[in-house]
């Protein structure tokens, strides 16, 4: 923020004029701490995302070992019925506002595994999808871009005013 | 199949004679009535009474120049139309660096099968898998569980007349494709067209055109093999403008 969008106060301090919503978005974006939830072989690639070169941590991505301190859920990997129930579970430990990225083939619909007996045909079966990211796997690129579409989503989204009773629904 | 196409494959086998070696060894201690040999690539000692299975792989294991110390794997076999299950056991003896295949036979409808589990502790989670997927119980195991699908699944399904249950806790098992969807609205819109007695859209054609003067190469080709005593540019020439009309 350059001085040119904002008051200056005299010397001692600044002051910053902005929507109470796109301030808490602001920083709800850049601090989405996602669960680490590698299932298969999505997996791998998923922590390449976190690796150094395509660097989730820059955006404020961060992976968290339990579901109640995540934001988001990246599923990653081919989701077996007898997983689906943990998936389920996990999904519902997590604090709202949450938000789920389908990561591949796999997790959209199966994948390439769509007709075996044990494997679940897409997790929006059973959670909620924000996000899918198509590949199998999908580069660190893809599934980047998909982060980049939930923090386009939180961007959009107005919890004070909701709070404050001027929008409904 | 017949066997003489498959006799020049097996007899290549490294695997066959030292195989039918250690069957005889069984055969000599067991009689032929307790065991047969099915011949193959790698030919397997089939244990015809299942109730002799124990005492059969304790020899197999105890034997002085068999020595299977290690059960590689087990596995189960589906025959509908025989009406049979099969159990394979695949063992290895690092003494002597040989392996050999055993099998055991029980009918479909009562698949019972001693376990081998106090001679190859690791059978344990071979039989629980044979058992979760094709069915086989182990009898005497001391934990029979599925080990791979969940605890609350319905049947076996590597069975060959396993049929998916059509949901499993409320999940659906089947996802409509997203083409049917499309079919779906061209039928609607074909529908509609013919309601209203509309002309249907005109088949859609290649935007590209070829460039002037450009003639296909396969007919260039065809025409210089009709004529080969022609000049070449004359030929080409003249196959222009037979394009072009
Ligand atoms: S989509 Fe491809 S890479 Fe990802 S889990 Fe499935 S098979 Fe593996």
């Amino acid at each position: 923020m350059t001085n040119d969008n904002s008051l200056m106060a005299g010397d001692e301090g600044m002051v910053v004029l902005s929507k109470l919503d796109s301030l808490i978005n602001w920083n709800r974006k850049s601090s989405i701490w996602y669960l680490l939830f590698g299932l298969a072989c999505c997996g791998i690639e998923l922590m390449q995302t976190g690796g150094p070169r395509t660097d989730l941590d820059r955006f404020g991505g961060i992976p968290r070992a339990t579901p109640r301190q995540a934001d988001l859920m990246i599923v990653a990997g081919t989701l077996t019925y007898k997983m689906a129930l943990r998936a389920k579970l996990l999904y519902d430990q997590m604090p709202e506002p949450r938000y789920v990225i389908s990561m591949g083939a796999c997790a959209t619909c199966g994948g390439l595994f769509q007709l075996a007996y044990s494997v679940c045909k897409g997790v929006d079966k059973i959670i909620p999808v924000d996000v899918y990211v198509p590949g199998c796997p999908p580069r660190p690129e893809a599934l980047t871009e998909g982060f980049m579409r939930i923090q386009d989503k939180m961007m959009r989204e107005r919890w004070a005013a909701k709070l404050s009773g001027r929008v409904l629904g | 199949m017949a066997a003489s196409k498959q006799e020049p494959v097996r007899a290549k086998s490294k695997t066959r004679e030292p195989s039918r070696a250690i069957h005889a060894r069984i055969e000599a201690r067991f009689g032929e009535g307790a065991v047969a040999l099915e011949d193959a690539v790698d030919p397997v000692t089939l244990v015809r009474d299942p109730k002799q299975l124990i005492e059969v792989m304790s020899f197999l294991k105890t034997d002085p120049e068999l020595a299977f110390d290690f059960l590689r794997s087990v596995t189960g076999t589906d025959w509908p139309k025989l009406g049979s299950i099969e159990s394979v056991y695949h063992l290895y003896s690092y003494q002597t660096g040989q392996a050999h295949v055993v099998k055991v036979r029980v009918p479909r409808a009562r698949p019972d099968v001693p376990s081998v589990e106090r001679l190859w502790p690791t059978a344990n989670w071979f039989e629980r898998e044979a058992f979760d997927l094709v069915g086989i119980r182990y009898l005497e195991h001391s934990d029979l569980r599925r080990i791979m699908l969940p605890e609350d699944w319905i049947g076996h399904p590597l069975r060959k007349d396993y049929v998916e249950q059509p949901d499993y806790h409320g999940i659906g098992t089947t996802r409509a494709s997203p083409l049917d969807a499309f079919a779906e609205l061209d039928r609607a819109r074909r529908a509609l067209r013919e309601a209203r007695g509309e002309a249907p859209p005109p088949v859609r054609t290649s935007p590209i055109t070829p460039p002037e003067g450009w003639v296909d190469p396969k007919a260039k080709k065809a025409e210089a093999k009709t004529k080969p005593a022609s000049k070449p540019e004359a030929g080409s020439d003249a196959g222009d403008a037979k394009g072009d009309a």
